[in-house]
């Protein structure tokens, strides 16, 4: 595995990353205890980054709640978290799961919008290195030459930056990650076990 | 199913290697030891994937947004702006040309990346030289210029801008009035807008900005991504995304604030020889309409400025404005010695 190709990066931005916020409100109403909508979230790009084709999903939303109730009803079946009724969950995705409206792109668009405000709330640094990687095009090794910095400075910017953006983002506001955060402390213990 | 171990890893802490493995992808090939411990840490939790892969599209989503029509910003700025030259319009450029953009898809005209088929479709417009030139536009004027990079610039009413090319920057002074930038996409050679305290660089965007004298510095961006930056103030610089107005004041400040594509449309329509208007005072129609024209409308700073229009009309017809203006708000209007006077009927 040598992480996604571009193409299949390209996808994820433009149909799933922009609908992240809202699926996890979703999720939340329909994940039971003991399921963690975070873990569900990661399994479902999981997934769809190794689906073979993607060219056929005709509504990438439709598909993506699909994808992502999917993980919920095996995880639940799978054990320790309480059993759910499939069929009843299944009637819900029928009703709730958005239908791609004409407006889907432009909605996607003012998602892809928001990165933009993301990236302003970077730290300086971070930021600058961020803008001159995706705006001006220039490679990792090409900033490290103009700021005067070590490559793996810049590649440190760079992971802090995604880290950063994926919060504020993803979440869908600047608010730190309280689902995950709680789990951190919880689950600090527990790791020695 | 992964090991107990491996369950116990939060979703964040997941997410916080992840986002140092795009990075590492970010930065080139992997080198035989780094993909050994990337696959590695891949086989080791479904979730460690789907967390890469999310990163990734982050990443690309940065890209992509840049894309859709690139990127300008109000950059850092270190250096004084250069002593602005603001010459009086020089009459053979006098007479009103209407030259219509949007018959024209912008983005085909980005994408046309030579002037040269540009310059043909539009009649005689010069390709710039690389060197220093200066472009006036009259009252009432607007002005297509495209330039020899392939950007198009939309010169509103009574502007004046410096055009300066050389083989490692694009720099444009607007030393006054209102712009529209459509930028050829070049990153190697930054594209620069320098206006007053405010300095604008984009890769290739669409984006406008506007230097009046008597708003601060005004940058609206149409497509892509722009960053703000003023000389002081407390926020030094602002990323600016697609459909957002960006404002500098005087004092350096710098706000951003969201326009609905109607607003946006409003406020670029001088590219069309129209003003548009929504709710707008009718000091402030006064105004936008003086930009245009000589004859200078009048409404004073009673009760009357501050009553309020909406509706587009020509902008080199301030006559047909007041006379609709009147006849909404129930005033009366009359023309002398070059000034049309608002008053209570």
């Amino acid at each position: 595995m040598r992480g996604l190709s571009n193409s299949r990066a390209v996808w994820l931005a433009q149909h799933v990353l922009p609908h992240e916020a809202d699926l996890r409100r979703w999720l939340r109403l329909r994940t039971p205890a003991g399921l963690d909508v975070d873990d569900v979230i990661q399994e479902t790009y999981a997934k769809l980054a190794t689906l073979a084709e993607v060219d056929h999903i005709a509504a990438p939303k439709a598909y993506l709640y699909q994808t992502a109730l999917s993980i919920v009803l095996q995880e639940g079946r799978r054990s320790r978290a309480k059993r759910i009724d499939s069929d009843i969950e299944i009637e819900t995705l029928d009703a709730a799961a958005p239908e791609p409206l004409p407006d889907q792109q432009v909605e996607a668009r003012q998602e892809l919008a928001r990165v933009f405000d993301a990236i302003d709330g970077l730290p300086e640094k971070c930021r600058e290195v961020f803008v001159l990687r995706k705006v001006e095009g220039l490679s990792q090794r090409e900033i490290a030459e103009r700021l005067n910095l070590s490559e793996s400075t810049v590649e440190k910017h760079i992971g802090r930056g995604i880290r950063m953006l994926i919060e504020i983002f993803g979440r869908g506001g600047r608010s730190t990650p309280s689902a995950s955060s709680r789990k951190e402390t919880d689950g600090q213990s527990d790791d020695e076990v | 199913m992964v090991s107990q171990m491996t369950r116990f890893e939060t979703s964040s802490e997941i997410d916080a290697m992840a986002a140092l493995w795009a990075a590492r992808l970010d930065r080139g090939p992997l080198t035989e030891l780094d993909q050994a411990s990337l696959d590695c840490w891949l086989e080791g939790d479904v979730r460690r994937l789907g967390a890469l892969a999310r990163a990734q599209a982050m990443l690309a989503a940065i890209s992509l947004s840049a894309s859709t029509g690139e990127t300008a910003f109000l950059g850092s700025v270190e250096e004084p702006e250069a002593p602005p030259g603001t010459p009086e319009a020089s009459p053979e450029t006098s007479k009103v040309v209407s030259i219509l953009p949007h018959l024209v898809s912008r983005r085909r005209l980005i994408q046309a990346g030579t002037a040269t088929a540009l310059a043909a479709s539009f009649g005689a417009l010069a390709l710039l030289p690389i060197g220093t030139s200066s472009y006036t536009t009259a009252r009432g004027e607007v002005r297509l210029l495209p330039l020899a990079d392939g950007s198009v610039v939309t010169m509103n009413t009574d502007s004046h801008i410096r055009v300066n090319f050389s083989k490692a920057n694009r720099t444009i002074y607007l030393d006054k009035g209102e712009v529209l930038f459509d930028v050829a996409k070049s990153p190697q050679r930054p594209f620069l807008v320098k206006a007053g305290m405010a300095k604008v660089q984009a890769v290739g965007t669409a984006f406008s900005v506007r230097r009046t004298g008597v708003t601060p510095v005004e940058v609206m961006v149409r497509e892509g991504l722009v960053k703000v930056a003023a000389p002081q103030g407390h926020k030094q610089s602002m990323m600016v995304g697609a459909n957002m107005k960006a404002v500098a004041d005087a004092s350096g400040d710098i706000t951003a604030k969201r326009m609905s594509n109607e607003e946006m449309e409003r406020m670029l329509a001088w590219r069309e020889g129209k003003i548009a208007f929504s709710e707008t005072s009718l000091r402030d129609a006064a105004h936008e309409f003086n930009r245009y024209n000589k004859v200078k409308i009048e409404v004073g700073n009673g009760a009357i400025a501050n009553r309020t229009v909406t509706g587009m009309f020509s902008a080199n017809d301030p006559q047909g404005f007041a006379h609709a203006a009147a006849l909404t708000l129930d005033l009366k209007v009359q023309e002398k010695s070059g000034q049309i006077i608002f008053s209570t009927k």
